[in-house]
């Protein structure tokens, strides 16, 4: 999975992200100061991406992005500023994105891998238990067997695999699933679930109020 | 209608009419003394005339030698002789009571004035034969567009003797009087209407001019109403309506204060408010960030754990924030201090146990000098909030030894702490401004500490004056102005 360098002072906040990146499966690294962050990103170690907030002890954030730049490594806001200025400079400087707090972390997970995808760094394969799913060929090998499934079965079991040990809401699982301007209804979502079940053998459980979650066995 | 109008058209009517029945009154007066002196002069004549025809007659009616045809001859050359040298014109008839004898008049009197000889004897009987209007009635006729004074006399006596009836008429043209009558009229009527005239244009200028401070006023009243505070009224002279102006001007300087302040209060409050909305967005994304992970992900137990202390922390920091704002707000809406003469040993008591066990638990050396019969004027209460908030700042900045002390100028809070940079010292009363952002989270600090203290300081008419070097610590003096003289002056 990919490395994420975490540029955050707030331990409070650096922790919530560092868990729920955890969660999913990637591997993070926090830094809580400016001038830390410098020496990380020249030590030469290798990140996939960084999650960096703009109002840093030391170095701030905008000034981070040159050596973040020059050693290709995509960035990703995170900050209180909502202001316009502070927005088109972080862009135009070569964020990728920009994400105002308080944030949601299914939407911080979504516009990570956006990211990676765009970078060519997201993972084509994903590992859940036994299951291998090849997101490239459209593959699920289940113990090195091929498992038919259906395609939109298929592109379900990537969404739930790709956000494993996240609940995801049925309205979410619709609209990433069916597209935004299906109108089936949640029932839908329901029924495949079932399917899912059957053929994979994954945990996916209901979580009340919320939707699904694929926990991962451990 | 304006004020101005009726004032001008008020006093013009009232002008009109005075110079009007003025000119009125002195042309019927004047043209009334010019018929009477004309009437007079016409009868004064006819009075001449009949005084020296008497005279002759008297001689030609009591010689009885003479014939009637000779006497009436010799009457008519008498009355020729005299009447031809008359001077003012006029024409007279001479008649014996019967016929007419002699006549040049070109109009004939005789209508116009009652039966001259019936008019005295009534007069007689009723004892008023004596009245010159009587004897010698007169009218004043009016034909072919010009103007007769006609005068008659009956007389049936002559010397109160000799009987001898006869009548005399006088008739003059005075149209020349009442033609200067009229052309007095004209000049008359000429000087009114220009005096009236004049009087109005003064008038309507006069009022303009006094009225016209008043639409000034009413057009700044006006900016006022429309939020333009800066217009002040130019005040010239002294008089009623300049004292209105300097009233207005008054107003406006204290419309326009009142606003200022007002302003100053709402873009505090604004900059406040920002500052919290900002302060909030880091608790509130690490509850919602905690809350939702809890909902939504599967989470180990310790992770779980943990999640809860976070969110519980930074719920205590967002109660923290709030009790310290609300103190902040009431302080900023000038809630008032009791404040009444205490002494400094009363303060320390009240803060002593507090502080003393906040101090023991961070190992911090608090010593509090003896404050000996020192006193200020102050709230303990909010005074004692100053002293805690000071002591934690010094705790905050890791101090070691932390001292309070108190003088007769006021009192000092002094640490040995990491100390302020000397570029952050003006900044540091500032709400939510924290030297080191970093170091807030993990000892709560919310950065409104300073800004308390300094409300509560102008309250008490007193500030603070911090003095710092960075890693030998810092030094808080609270000085309390007013008493500093007061002090001075009992010692000295």
């Amino acid at each position: 999975m990919a490395k994420i360098l975490v540029i955050e002072d707030n331990e409070s906040i650096s922790s919530l992200i560092c868990m729920n990146l955890s969660v999913v499966g990637y591997e993070v690294k926090p830094v809580f100061e400016g001038n830390a962050a410098l020496e990380m990103i020249e030590s030469g170690e290798h990140f996939d991406l960084a999650i960096v907030d703009i109002m840093l002890p030391g170095t701030d954030g905008f000034e981070l992005m040159t050596p973040l730049g020059s050693r290709n490594i995509p960035v990703i806001y995170l900050t209180a500023r909502n202001d316009i200025e502070s927005k088109v400079r972080g862009l135009k400087g070569g964020a990728e994105d920009y994400i105002v707090k308080p944030f949601e972390v299914l939407e911080l997970l979504v516009r990570i891998e956006k990211v990676l995808e765009r970078r060519g760094n997201a993972d084509l394969s994903i590992t859940v238990d036994n299951l291998e799913i090849l997101t490239d060929e459209r593959i699920v090998k289940q113990d090195g067997r091929p498992l038919y499934l259906k395609p939109r079965e298929f592109d379900f079991l990537v969404l739930l695999a790709k956000n494993k040990n996240v609940a995801l809401s049925r309205e979410k699982i619709l609209a990433e699933v069916w597209g935004m301007d299906f109108m089936g209804e949640t029932r839908t979502v329901d029924v495949h679930i079932t399917q899912l079940r059957k053929k994979t053998g994954l945990n996916i459980s209901s979580v009340p109020k919320v939707g699904y979650r694929l926990e991962e066995r451990r | 209608m304006k004020i101005s109008s009726k004032l001008t058209l008020f006093s013009i009517a009232i002008t009109t009419v005075a110079i009007i029945l003025c000119c009125a009154i002195l042309l019927i007066t004047t043209a009334g003394n010019h018929i009477n002196s004309a009437v007079s002069s016409g009868i004064a004549e006819l009075k001449m005339l009949s005084n020296s025809f008497h005279a002759e007659m008297d001689v030609v009616v009591s010689d009885d030698n003479m014939s009637e045809t000779a006497k009436s001859s010799l009457i008519l050359y008498v009355f020729r002789k005299y009447t031809s040298v008359s001077v003012s014109g006029a024409h007279y008839i001479l008649s014996d009571g019967e016929e007419t004898m002699y006549n040049d008049c070109p109009i004939d009197p005789r209508p116009s004035l009652p039966d001259l000889k019936a008019h005295l004897e009534e007069a007689d009987n009723s004892r008023a034969s004596n009245e010159e209007s009587v004897l010698w009635p007169s009218a004043v006729v009016a034909l072919d567009g010009r103007k007769y004074l006609v005068v008659g006399h009956y007389s049936n006596m002559l010397r109160d003797r000799i009987y001898y009836e006869h009548e005399i008429y006088l008739v003059r043209d005075i149209t020349v009087v009442y033609d200067g009558i009229a052309k007095l009229g004209v000049w008359f009527a000429l000087i009114a209407s220009g005096t009236i005239l004049v009087c109005g244009l003064t008038m309507v200028i006069l009022v303009r001019r006094t009225l016209l401070p008043l639409g000034v006023l009413r057009k700044n009243a006006a900016a006022l109403a429309n939020g333009q505070y800066d217009n002040r009224i130019q005040v010239l002279g002294k008089d009623e309506i300049t004292e209105l102006g300097a009233g207005f001007n008054k107003m406006a300087d204290a419309i326009s204060l009142h606003i200022e302040t007002l302003d100053d209060t709402l873009t505090q409050r604004k900059l406040l408010l920002s500052a919290l909305t900002h302060e909030l967005k880091t608790p509130m994304t690490v509850i919602i960030g905690y809350s939702e992970a809890l909902m939504k992900v599967s989470l180990s137990k310790e992770q779980k754990e943990e999640s809860i202390a976070y969110i519980n922390r930074e719920c205590r920091r967002i109660e923290r924030l709030s009790q310290k704002m609300i103190q902040l707000i009431t302080l900023q809406d000038g809630e008032q201090p009791e404040i009444e003469r205490q002494p400094v040993s009363k303060l320390y008591d009240a803060v002593k146990e507090t502080l003393m066990t906040a101090a023991q638990k961070e190992n911090i050396m608090l010593a509090f000098d003896d404050a000996g019969n020192l006193s200020f004027d102050m709230d303990i209460d909010m005074m004692a909030s100053v002293l805690i908030n000071l002591f934690d700042n010094a705790r905050k900045a890791e101090a070691k030894h932390i001292s309070i002390t108190a003088d007769h100028t006021g009192i000092m809070v002094k640490d040995d702490g990491k100390g302020i940079p000397e570029s952050e010292i003006k900044k540091i009363t500032q709400p939510f401004y924290m030297v080191d952002k970093s170091y807030s989270q993990s000892v709560g600090g919310s950065g409104l500490g300073l800004a308390i203290c300094e409300l509560i300081l102008v309250a008490h008419d007193a500030h603070f004056h911090i003095e710092s070097r960075q890693g030998t610590g810092t030094a808080v003096r609270i000085f309390f102005e007013k008493l500093h003289f007061d002090d001075t002056l009992l010692n000295t």
